[in-house]
């Protein structure tokens, strides 16, 4: 189990996890409320999220980049560490889940509605672990060798889109007034800027720690503007009414691409560029869980935890929501809200241990990080 | 490590079956290529075009001689909606359906008057096969039961014949890849404005159209689409049509040009007349709200080629050629004029002019939103076309000119 | 490789855990509706936010 990254695989791995679920829902969980000022929402919430994570790299930073995990024991004691971590392994759990669900819930009702979903969650759970069992190093490097791939892909799809594009879908603008451009910006927040935060438990595996919180926090800016150019291509070609009655609006999206009538049918691409981030998104989420149990039960390794978090993972994913659409409102309504809690607890017990001087102290504490 | 191995066999077999899980072969399929919709005594005719693979291997061009068949079959089934006749097809249907390779839907005028889009669209934006790019036709004056029982030359697939019609016909008709089901969906929903379609008519009828026989005859206009001009919905329901010249003025104002052929009759008071082609139309329409009133101003550049002329007129001076000029402009600015008066007649926005005073000023569109249909059929529309006269072609000097 | 007491009380509960869940999955009950639970605690504040 080699979990060293260097910070290029840092990088690639931030922009998998921002892009990697968000890519599909971000154009619809915007528009729905503010129709064609939506890529305005998700500027704003590029803009909130990448505030939030400057806020808490800088605090992660002045504990040396230690795993979250042991980080919060030393703030916040051996009692309120333990309970938070707890915590924080149910949310990444909770959010692993989630994203599973939604690739099911694609698949379903977008590509192969034949077929039944718990292939599509056994099958990626499965392949999670077993990226798991070898360690975040090995996902680091597939990330690094397919990202740029993904990215070229990505980006070729949206520009063989952008002839049909027309600039009188997107205005007025400013016209749906800012309560509905912010409820917009609200969902896109949480998912994904606050989720990426699961990270504070990857970092510490960086190498080369120096210019670790520019490269995290460009990540997050590349994303975010990777996700703000797809808002605003999707409302500018399909316009606001057909984005807002979509399920994965860059999906059908990719389905009008027509280059010389040769060139069509090409939208599963763009499915594949998002289960990869789909997986990538998973692999961080059960990693982080992992390790987190790993860190409470203090072995030295945490394949003993792989099969049950595999099995919870899956259970967690089908008996959360019985439909779609309780799922969408569900998280449209209260997944910002729900990772801002987690967010705001670690910010406050944290820096509570700043102001305590506690994270003066964490050299001299037993180093974890080398496993 | 003898137990790994197994555990990534295991994993390498599930994933590799897992892809097996709700597969359908190829020879259970049955590619619909054109959906037909009529209306009788409150039922939905539905007509399945389907592609006969045997019928239509050996390659496109040439004759369906061969294979098994014709190329194409065209199944009907009734039903109360497009989905119940969808079902109720899998009783007579020898295959599953696949409706990813729909080119066309043809709605049957009768069926477009009566019952009006509204039911169609559901189903089709809903099934994940079907796509939203698909081409839509009103069969004028028929049904599209008709229009799908044609065999065509050349072409082995009558739909693949129907689309391709749509964008030779762009010369005449100026809309240059179709009007497609999410323009229809999202103008009649979405921007508040009322659809158009394109017609399509056979040109010549005859009896055994619906037989691959008549492909061996040589007259070939018995087995073709015509496209006409566009048909006009108000809401759902359709009201009227829009001739020849009216479509080209609404392709213009709607920025759907690329190249449009333009015939001037005036020709220095003689007898003859002067053609052009009119290339990168460029159409920018404008709003002005000043003192309670709209006034719309359609701005149209262009760069035009003379292609033909058949009267005296000296091509070699260039005020001739402003003179030409002026009258490709006059042509244009008549068909613009004519559609907007038409539709404003029949009190449909089918221009999206309530979508661009919103885009421009919402809160005026605030106060005429309600009211919307009146105002639009009050408005005044300013045109200024200049087309600039390129090239004259190969020759200068016409033949017409030797007297 | 020591199984020390930390291990095992983890190992343990989080087996039950994902047990529970995976149990209340199959039989289709709802024993642990997290959702419902983060919907009960939200909702109303997201209500307050933007208004029904």
């Amino acid at each position: 189990m080699n979990h060293t990254i260097n910070r290029w695989q840092l990088v690639l791995i931030v922009i998998s996890f921002i892009m990697g679920s968000s890519l599909l829902m971000a154009p619809n969980l915007t528009a729905f409320f503010s129709a064609q000022d939506a890529w305005i929402s998700m500027l704003f919430a590029v803009i909130i999220g990448l505030t939030l994570n400057i806020i808490w790299i800088l605090i992660l930073k002045r504990y040396q980049f230690r795993s979250i995990f042991r980080i919060t024991e030393v703030a916040g004691g051996k009692v309120v560490g333990t309970i938070l971590n707890i915590i924080i392994i149910f949310y990444a759990l909770h959010l692993a889940s989630y994203v599973v669900r939604n690739l099911s819930n694609f698949m379903i009702s977008n590509v192969i509605p034949e077929s039944s979903p718990w292939t599509f969650q056994i099958m990626i759970v499965l392949l999670a672990a077993y990226s798991c069992f070898y360690g975040l190093n090995n996902i680091g490097r597939v990330n690094e060798f397919l990202t740029p791939f993904m990215i070229l892909f990505f980006i070729c799809s949206l520009a063989l889109t952008t002839n049909q594009f027309r600039f009188s879908h997107l205005q007025p603008f400013f016209e749906q007034g800012m309560l509905k451009i912010s409820q917009g910006a609200y969902t896109t927040t949480g998912f994904p800027f606050i989720e990426i935060i699961l990270l504070g438990s990857v970092l510490t595996y960086v190498k080369n720690k120096e210019k670790l919180s520019k490269n995290y926090l460009g990540g997050i800016l590349f994303g975010g503007l990777a996700l703000i150019l797809t808002v605003f291509i999707a409302v500018g070609v399909e316009g606001a009414y057909m984005v807002k009655r979509q399920s994965y609006p860059t999906y059908e999206l990719m389905r009008d691409i027509s280059i010389i009538n040769i060139f069509e049918r090409v939208e599963v691409i763009i499915g594949v560029v998002w289960i990869f981030g789909i997986l990538v998104k998973i692999v961080i989420c059960l990693f982080t869980a992992l390790k987190g149990l790993q860190h409470l039960s203090k072995f030295p390794n945490y394949h003993p935890f792989l099969l049950p978090a595999g099995l919870l993972i899956w259970a967690l994913s089908n008996h959360m929501h019985t439909n779609t659409m309780e799922f969408t409102d569900f998280v449209g309504g209260n997944w910002s809200l729900w990772w801002f809690t987690l967010y705001l607890i670690l910010l406050v017990v944290l820096g509570i241990g700043i102001l305590r001087k506690k994270d003066k102290n964490m050299d001299q504490d037993a180093d974890d990080s080398t496993q | 490590m003898r137990r790994w191995n197994i555990v990534a066999v295991i994993i390498s077999f599930s994933l590799i079956l897992s892809g097996c899980a709700g597969r359908v072969e190829l020879n259970e399929l049955l590619i619909v290529s054109s959906i037909g919709v009529d209306y009788k005594k409150n039922k939905t005719i539905v007509h399945f075009q389907v592609v006969n693979p045997g019928g239509t291997a050996g390659g496109q061009g040439g004759a369906p001689s061969g294979g098994s068949g014709g190329s194409v079959y065209t199944y009907t089934v009734s039903g109360e909606t497009l989905y119940d006749a969808v079902e109720k097809g899998r009783n007579i249907l020898p295959r599953k359906l696949l409706f990813s390779h729909i080119t066309s839907v043809i709605i049957g005028e009768k069926y477009a008057r009566t019952e009006g889009l509204a039911p169609l669209f559901d189903f089709m934006e809903r099934n994940h096969e079907v796509r939203d790019n698909l081409i839509m036709f009103v069969a004028r004056n028929s049904t599209a039961k008709n229009i799908l029982s044609i065999y065509t030359p050349i072409f082995k697939n009558p739909g693949e014949s129907l689309k391709n019609r749509v964008r030779l016909a762009a010369t005449s008709t100026g809309i240059s890849d179709g009007i497609k089901e999410k323009d229809v969906v999202r103008w009649r929903y979405g921007e508040f404005r009322d659809p158009v379609i394109q017609g399509v008519e056979i040109v010549q009828i005859n009896d055994s159209q619906s037989e691959t026989s008549n492909l061996e005859n040589i007259n070939a206009n018995d087995k073709t689409y015509r496209i006409t001009g566009l048909a006009v919905f108000n809401k759902e329901k359709m009201v009227t049509w829009l001739n020849n010249d009216q479509t080209r003025g609404w392709s213009i104002i709607n920025q759907r040009v690329k190249d449009i052929f333009i015939l001037s009759h005036k020709c220095d008071s003689q007898k003859g007349n002067v053609g052009f082609m009119v290339k990168d139309v460029d159409s920018k329409t404008n709003v002005h709200y000043t003192n309670g009133k709209l006034k719309y101003v359609v701005n149209v550049k262009g760069k035009a080629i003379l292609q033909e002329v058949t009267c005296a007129v000296d091509v070699g001076d260039p005020r001739t050629l402003i003179e030409m000029e002026k009258r490709v402009n006059e042509e244009l600015a008549r068909h613009i004029k004519s559609t907007v008066k038409k539709a404003q007649k029949e009190k449909t926005d089918v221009f999206g002019l309530g979508k661009l005073l919103y885009n421009k000023h919402p809160e005026v569109w605030k106060k005429y939103k309600e009211n919307w249909k009146e105002e639009f059929s009050d408005a005044e529309l300013e045109t200024n076309v200049s087309i600039k006269l390129e090239s004259v072609g190969a020759r200068v000097e016409t033949i017409h000119e030797q007297k | 490789m020591s199984k020390n007491k930390p291990y095992r009380i983890t190992l343990t509960t989080f087996w039950i855990f994902s047990m529970l869940n995976v149990a209340a999955f199959l039989s289709n009950r709802q024993w642990l509706p997290f959702s419902k639970w983060i919907d009960a605690i939200y909702s109303p504040l997201y209500k307050l936010m933007f208004g029904g």
